[in-house]
C-alpha cells in the first residue's frame, strides 16, 4: 500500500466512525491524515474511502462537501485509492440503497440480496480469494488462506448478476446461493466490503496488500 | 458460510458491569473495558452492551465507555440503553458502535427507527424486546417495556409486524420469564418469531448450559446473547462453540 511512514488520507465526510480505521492504519506505521476539502485531497498520496452509513447520505454529504469531482480527478490521477464498505458502494456505477448513480469508478453495481435467508447478511463468513489476480503475485501468499470476516450488509457487488470482470476479483464470498465482491482491485483503486472496522484492524494483512 | 454468532452480554450500571437476575438484584462482574478485551479475544463474536441505568436515570448512553472499549475490542459492538433520539445514536456509532439497539424508546417514539435508518442503514438498527408470556395476547406473549417493569398495549407478534418495516435491521428477543433462571431459552418463543420475519434473530434470556445454546442455534437463532453462563466464569465462549461445532453447527473458530 504505502511505505511506512508515509501519510494516508481518509476521508471524513461525516457518516460515522474513522477512529478504528484510523487506528488500523497508524498500527502498520503510516501517518493519518483526516480529509474533509478539496484541497487536503490534493495534500496526500494514499487515499482511503471508509464508510458507515447509506450509499445515499454518502453521496450527499459528498456533494455537499464539493467533493465528488474531486474524488473522481484523484482516482483518474492514478494515486491509490481504497474504498471500505459504502466507501466500495459509492466508488461503483450505481447503488440500488437509495436508487442511487455513483462515482463509476468501479464497473459494478450494488443491489440487494434476494434470498431465502435473513436478510441483512449478518455475520461471520468465510471469504474465497482469487489466486490468479496479479496482488497476490506481490508478496502476499498470507492471503490464499481462507478466513472469516465481519459482514453486516443488505446490498453487495454481486458477481453473477453484472459479469463482474474476474480479472479484478481479489476475494469473493457467498450467501444465500449468491456470491459477491469482497475484494477488487483495478489500476491503483481498491475496494473492500468488510464491513467491521475492527475486523479491519484484525486483518490489517488485508489492508496492507489492497 | 455465515457462522452461528455467540454474543456476550454486557449490563452496565455506573460504568461497572452487572447481572441480575429476572432484571434485578444486580451483582458487580467487572470493568466493561477489560471484559470486552478479555471476550473480544477469546472467541466472541460480537459485544452487546446496555447501559442499563441511562434510562432510568434519564441519562445517554455512557460514550466515554464505549469509545474506551471500541479501541481495544477488535469485534463488531452493539449499544443499548439511554438512546433516546438520533443524536445519541449517531454518538453511539461516532464513538465506535458498529449497532445500536432500541428497546424501550421504540414503541414510544417508533420514527427513530426510520430516522437512524435512513443515516446510517438498517443493519445499523438492532430491535431489542423484552416480551412476557401473556395469555390474553393471540401469541402468547406481551411487549414489556422498563426492564420489564411496565406493559405496553402490543402484542409481541404485532409489534414486531409494525416495527421491522419501519428499518429494523436485526432482532433481539429477551423473555422476562427465562432472564438470568439458567433453565434455557425459550425456543418456541424463538421458533414462532422465525416464523415470522425474514431478518437475523438473537435469543436472549436464561442460557444455563451449553446445550442451551446449541439448541438455541438448531432452532433457528441466528445468535445466542449470553451473560451469567460466562460471566460467572464456569463456562468460556470457546468451550460454548466447540460444544455447538460438535453438534454440527457452524462457528466462526478462528480467532
Amino acid at each position: 500500500m504505502a511505505e511506512n511512514g508515509s501519510l494516508v488520507g481518509l476521508l471524513d465526510y461525516g457518516a460515522g466512525n474513522l477512529g478504528s480505521v484510523a487506528r488500523a492504519i497508524s498500527s502498520l506505521g503510516y501517518q493519518v491524515k483526516s480529509i474533509k476539502t478539496h484541497d487536503e485531497m490534493l495534500s496526500v498520496d494514499h487515499l482511503i474511502f471508509p464508510g458507515v452509513g447509506s450509499a445515499k447520505q454518502a453521496m450527499n454529504s459528498l456533494g455537499r462537501m464539493d467533493l465528488i469531482a474531486p474524488l473522481k480527478d484523484y482516482a483518474a490521477s492514478g494515486r491509490p485509492l481504497l474504498g471500505i464498505c459504502v466507501g466500495m458502494q459509492v466508488l461503483g456505477q450505481w447503488s440500488d440503497e437509495g436508487s442511487l448513480k455513483c462515482l463509476g469508478i468501479f464497473p459494478y453495481n450494488v443491489t440487494k440480496f434476494e434470498c431465502e435467508e435473513p436478510v441483512p447478511h449478518m455475520g461471520w463468513n468465510s471469504v474465497c480469494w482469487n489466486d490468479r489476480h496479479p496482488a497476490h503475485a506481490q508478496g502476499s501468499s498470507r492471503l490464499t488462506e481462507s478466513s472469516n470476516f465481519y459482514f453486516v450488509h443488505s446490498y453487495a457487488a454481486f458477481i453473477s448478476r453484472d459479469g463482474f470482470p474476474y480479472s479484478y476479483l481479489l476475494a469473493e464470498s457467498e450467501y444465500g446461493g449468491q456470491k459477491f465482491v469482497i475484494s477488487s482491485h483495478k489500476e491503483m483503486c481498491g475496494v473492500l466490503n468488510v464491513t467491521s472496522k475492527k475486523v479491519v484492524v484484525r486483518d490489517y494483512n488485508l489492508l496492507r496488500t489492497s | 458460510m455465515l457462522k452461528k454468532r455467540i454474543i456476550p452480554c454486557l449490563d452496565i450500571r455506573e460504568g461497572r458491569v452487572t447481572k441480575g437476575v429476572e432484571f434485578k438484584n444486580n451483582v458487580d462482574i467487572g470493568d466493561p473495558v477489560e471484559l470486552s478485551q478479555f471476550y473480544s479475544e477469546s472467541g466472541a463474536d460480537e459485544i452487546v452492551i446496555y447501559d442499563i441505568s441511562a434510562s432510568p436515570n434519564g441519562l445517554p448512553p455512557d460514550f466515554k465507555t464505549i469509545e474506551a472499549v471500541a479501541a481495544k475490542s477488535f469485534i463488531p459492538i452493539c449499544i443499548g440503553g439511554g438512546i433516546k433520539c438520533f443524536a445519541d445514536a449517531a454518538r453511539c456509532i461516532s464513538s465506535g458502535a458498529e449497532k445500536v439497539s432500541l428497546n424501550s424508546i421504540a414503541p414510544q417514539k417508533p420514527q427513530l427507527i426510520g430516522e437512524i435508518a435512513e443515516h446510517f442503514g438498517v443493519q445499523a438498527i438492532v430491535l431489542s424486546l423484552d416480551v412476557r408470556k401473556d395469555p390474553s395476547c393471540i401469541s402468547g406473549y406481551r411487549l414489556v417495556i422498563n426492564g420489564g417493569r411496565s406493559d405496553t398495549k402490543w402484542d409481541m407478534l404485532d409489534w414486531i409486524r409494525f416495527a421491522v418495516p419501519l428499518g429494523v435491521g436485526e432482532l433481539c428477543v429477551n423473555s422476562i420469564d427465562q432472564d438470568g433462571r439458567r433453565k434455557g431459552f425459550d425456543n418456541y418463543l424463538l421458533q414462532l418469531i422465525k416464523s415470522e420475519t425474514n431478518i437475523p434473530l438473537i435469543i436472549s434470556g436464561g442460557a444455563g448450559c451449553a446445550q442451551h445454546v446449541a439448541d438455541a442455534l438448531h432452532n433457528g437463532a441466528d445468535a445466542a446473547l449470553v451473560a451469567s453462563i460466562v460471566h460467572s466464569g464456569e463456562t468460556t465462549v470457546s468451550g460454548l462453540k466447540s460444544i455447538c461445532v460438535a453438534q454440527g453447527l457452524n462457528m466462526r473458530m478462528d480467532w
